[in-house]
């Protein structure tokens, strides 16, 4: 049944015909291939119109296969019972840096696909993903996906569901994404399983903002779930969280292509452009409501992005710095979980400290400032934000080294703890207990969901984990272990702060902060990755590191002593000029500290001192 | 401000592009033929074509004239004198300019260095590298140590009083007793030139191949200095004076074509793949001997690659070519070509090269200091 929306042009879907659902997987359980073949199949878009894994819009994302920015696109599809729907299918970031833009979209739907891949079976982020959706109420329909692979074992894996997430499996769905098996069987599921969205038409209005972006002519644009009431250009809004008003001037849906529309009606899903400025107004989270009817509440989860993993991003050439400056700014319109603030270094002049969700955002962050705005960019080693309690009462959080009050002031220090959860082949349960007591893990608990497979539970510090965790746990599980965590509490650790100096000068920027117990061997192995790092010089370059001015470690670069082209004669002057030239520009490429030039990687290696 | 004002060409390469053998560590423009076959009469042939094409102005004298290779004593005596003749025909040839050929001690006799000597020529190269017949042979090299010898006794029967011998070391398999021993060898000869060069890997080469494949043993770096700096020393004590970081010479036996190289100066070329520089252009000519003669048979230009240096460019090549020489470069020369005043523009760079005791200013001359010439890529690349 059709019914006219007020104010419009046209008719829209009777409520009981929308479905709203994402997709939740592991990283390369073929999620977007999933999403590509559902556009297809719905006619939504022409399988020569077809880029591959069209969801994904970023270059970055393509080219890393994991999914930053989600986007919401609508399906109409003709169901056996010849009855049309209307889906709208919420694309999901799959990392944990990314957790509560996750959490957002799945509020925003009422039902998920859970893809699993048939030979790799349930992961520990699966897992994550699933205890979120299970907090969202979702209804989740399992899809055994990949089933065509000669290592698929679609049975274990629907048993391995149903012991490991503890989910109902009956229906789960054969399928293969790739190959186009059990695509129309997932289409019906969606209709018969996942219920329409329940909402009132007539209470005032209430919208989700699960997603916003920067768009250059249209200013922020926010993907929105329309809970109660509808929202019409034209229409003054507020949102509720910042009580900032706008009046809407366009609304519409992604098919995948922008479709201007007239309204988006209780349970439906579409994006708002307001002409709002800045997306720091427009927080995933927030709740739109109707300026001139305002609801009583706003829908519950709002909360504003915060950043956990701090570094300083510094450009290479000094000149940039309002480059960078800029390019920040720009960044923080279609991001609004980057923070940065002015900071200075002895070492490398002036900069930006700047705060990202995890690690991964970090690099995202960074490579696109390199790619897109053509900076060359230093970034120094990243910290979490420490907490040090001073002997006058007062806490202070770090987030970056050089700011680590004096010894001599500090009371006691704590920092950040995760829960962690590490799901893997019991074969591997010594080398993992032993990676996570060696980082510090407090052992939780274990289980055992399935055969031959462990769950691991544990506390360990944020910090542990910025430390090459991830590729450290792969290579003692010969990558068959996943790993997911969650923020939990700070608590106290018994830390020190490690300068690093070269030819007996500091070099704030390679400062660390790191626990007592480990400072030795950890110190021990920053200078001799620096070593390795920083290119033989003019002189001879002596690197020590040092807690509170006594040397704990030291290594020395030798200097080359000779470097001149033999033969330089008039056939190839023009060859040998662009051969010094190239030298120069890998100079260039190096941060000159004092005399000393220090290449980029320096900065990062503390991140792979931890055995 | 910043000019580049280039005096006109006085200076004349060629280059003969063949060799009997492809040496291990050569990346020249070469290739191995049989000695008088139809392909190198056509290239001769070609190479004068080029040069009777070449439109000099007038009044301005040649002062100077190299056959490079490849190895230009590859030819037969009449093929290289030919050459000479076409040269005297479109050139005005100075009476005292210095007429050099690189030779190689496999193809070089007395007699047909005698021809060349009759026919003006006034300087040779003899291509030696080691008086050592093991690391001859790993060089590819295909003459002996005593071929090399008779090679200068030839030359000096053939009344060349200008002679010189091509050294290189930091060759694999060879220890700092034994380029002594080949140093010792040369200087016991008294040639009036030496050019000392380091084994360089270059691309494409089967040295380069080897030793990425890490099948080349070669000396380390602190031999390699010492190798360096031990033959300064012998030079040096032997009166055979450094006057650019691989060459070396007793008083008035520079080599008059190179120094044209290192003033940054212009000249003309010809020959495959032979690179000119003239009215500020430096010009490639195509590489492949056939693709040459077809293109002067055709009357088409055999230019292949171009490249026009602006003026920020053109200063570098100066400052890194002058610089190269242990003379140095003065500032009066710099202003005369560039228009500048080097003190003012590159003085960040001459204050922390001097600080570092990498560079001098004498007088009105910059100039390395001994370890500014072991570092000079490091210097010379900051004035690029």
């Amino acid at each position: 049944m059709l019914y006219y929306c007020p104010g419009s042009h046209g008719f829209i879907m009777n409520q009981d015909h929308i479905r709203n659902f994402c997709i939740i997987a592991h990283v390369d359980h073929g999620k977007s291939t999933l999403a590509d073949r559902l556009l297809e199949a719905t006619n939504t878009i022409a399988r020569r119109d077809m880029q591959a894994q069209l969801l994904d819009t970023m270059d970055l994302e393509r080219e890393r296969g994991i999914t930053i920015k989600m986007t919401a696109v609508r399906l109409n599809y003709t169901a056996l019972d010849g009855q049309e729907y209307q889906f709208n299918l919420i694309d999901t970031p799959g990392h944990v840096d990314f957790t509560y833009e996750v959490s957002r979209s799945l509020a925003a739907c009422e039902g998920a696909l859970l893809v699993v891949d048939a030979a790799q079976g349930v992961e520990a982020q699966t897992l994550a993903n699933v205890n979120l959706a299970y907090q969202n109420n979702l209804e989740l329909i399992p899809v055994i996906n990949k089933i065509d692979l000669p290592a698929a074992e679609p049975e274990r894996v629907r048993d391995e569901i149903e012991n490991v997430l503890t989910l109902d499996a009956s229906h789960a769905i054969f399928a293969s994404a790739k190959a186009g098996i059990g695509i129309s069987e997932i289409l019906e599921a969606v209709v018969h399983y996942i219920p329409p969205p329940r909402g009132s038409t007539t209470k005032p209005l209430r919208a989700l903002v699960f997603d916003s972006k920067f768009d250059q002519y249209m200013g922020v644009v926010c993907y929105v779930r329309v809970v109660d009431g509808e929202i019409r250009p034209g229409q003054k809004i507020r949102f509720m969280a910042t009580g900032k008003e706008f009046d809407v001037i366009e609304v519409g849906t992604f098919a995948p292509q922008r479709r201007i529309g007239d309204c988006i009606a209780t349970g439906e899903v579409g994006y708002v452009a307001a002409s709002i400025k800045t997306i720091g107004d427009a927080n995933v989270g927030d709740t739109i409501t109707s300026a001139g009817n305002i609801a009583t509440d706003a829908l519950i989860g709002y909360r504003k992005a915060k950043p956990m993993v701090f570094c300083g991003l510094y450009p290479m050439d000094g000149a940039d710095y309002p480059n960078l400056r800029e390019a920040l700014s720009k960044l923080q319109l279609n991001d609004a979980a980057i923070t940065f603030e002015p900071e200075t270094s002895a070492a490398l002049g002036f900069g930006f400290r700047c705060g990202f969700l995890g690690l991964l955002h970090m690099d995202v962050v960074q490579e696109r400032l390199e790619r897109e705005f053509n900076l060359s960019l230093i970034a120094t080693s990243p910290s979490v934000v420490f907490h040090v309690h001073k002997t006058d009462g007062t806490m202070e959080e770090v987030d970056n080294p050089a700011d680590m009050p004096s010894p001599t002031l500090i009371a006691y220090t704590e920092e950040p703890y995760v829960d962690a959860t590490v799901l893997l082949p019991s074969m591997y349960y010594g080398t993992v207990m032993e990676l996570a007591r060696d980082r510090r893990g407090e052992f939780v608990k274990v289980e055992y969901p399935a055969p031959e497979r462990v769950m691991l539970f544990f506390r360990i510090p944020l910090s542990e984990i910025l430390m090459d965790f991830f590729d450290q746990l792969k290579s003692r599980t010969k990558g068959y272990a996943s790993f997911d965590y969650e923020l939990g509490k700070y608590q106290e650790s018994k830390l020190v702060k490690i300068d690093v100096m070269m030819n007996g000068d500091p070099v704030d920027a390679l400062s660390f902060i790191t626990h007592r117990d480990k400072a030795y061997p950890r110190a021990k192995l920053f200078v001799e990755k620096l070593k390795e790092v920083v290119p033989r010089q003019q002189y001879e370059v002596r690197i020590q590191a040092a807690i509170g001015g006594k040397i704990i470690a030291a290594e020395s670069v030798k200097a080359f002593r000779k470097n001149v082209i033999a033969k330089c004669y008039g056939g190839d002057i023009t060859r040998k000029r662009k051969l010094l030239e190239k030298q120069k520009e890998g100079k260039k490429r190096m941060k000159q500290v004092g005399s000393i030039e220090i290449p980029q990687e320096a900065f990062l290696s503390v991140l792979k001192i931890a055995e | 401000m910043l000019i580049s004002y280039w005096p006109p060409a006085q200076a004349i390469y060629i280059h003969i592009p063949f060799c009997a053998k492809h040496c291990a560590y050569c990346d020249f423009n070469t290739y191995v033929e049989t000695p008088n076959s139809p392909a190198v009469n056509k290239t001769v042939n070609a190479i004068c074509a080029d040069i009777a094409r070449s439109n000099p102005p007038p009044g301005v004298p040649i002062r100077s004239v190299f056959f490079g290779g490849g190895t230009p004593t590859f030819l037969t005596a009449e093929q290289i004198t030919c050459i000479l003749e076409c040269l005297r025909a479109t050139f005005p040839i100075a009476p005292d300019a210095e007429i050099s050929s690189e030779a190689n001690p496999g193809s070089s006799d007395a007699e047909k260095f005698a021809a060349m000597r009759s026919a003006g020529f006034n300087r040779l190269s003899i291509g030696v590298q080691a008086f050592d017949d093991e690391l001859l042979l790993n060089l590819d090299r295909f003459h002996s140590a005593g071929e090399a010898e008779a090679a200068l006794n030839a030359a000096r029967t053939a009344g060349f009083d200008n002679v010189s011998l091509d050294l290189m070391f930091g060759l694999p398999g060879q220890s700092l007793a034994l380029l002594e021993a080949s140093i010792d060898k040369a200087l016991a000869l008294q040639p009036e030139h030496i050019s000392l060069y380091a084994l360089t890997l270059e691309p494409g080469t089967r040295f380069e191949r080897m030793h990425t494949g890490g099948k080349l043993k070669l000396p380390d770096e602190d031999t390699e200095l010492a190798m360096y700096e031990t033959c300064i020393e012998r030079m040096q004590a032997a009166g055979l004076q450094q006057y650019e970081v691989s060459n070396f010479a007793r008083e008035g036996n520079q080599c008059r074509h190179n120094l044209v190289y290192w003033n940054n100066e212009q000249y003309y070329a010809f020959g495959p793949g032979a690179v000119s520089c003239l009215d500020g252009l430096r010009c490639r000519r195509e590489r492949s001997p056939g693709a040459y003669n077809q293109k002067i048979s055709n009357a088409d230009s055999v230019i292949v690659e171009t490249d026009e240096p602006d003026s920020s460019e053109s200063l570098g090549e100066t400052m890194m070519l002058g610089l190269r020489l242990r003379e140095g470069i003065t500032c009066e020369r710099i202003m005369q070509r560039h228009g500048i005043d080097p003190l003012q523009y590159f003085a960040p760079q001459l204050e922390k090269f001097q600080r570092e005791g990498l560079l001098v200013i004498d007088g009105s001359r910059l100039r390395l200091t001994h370890q500014g010439l072991l570092l000079a890529n490091s210097v010379l690349s900051e004035f690029l």
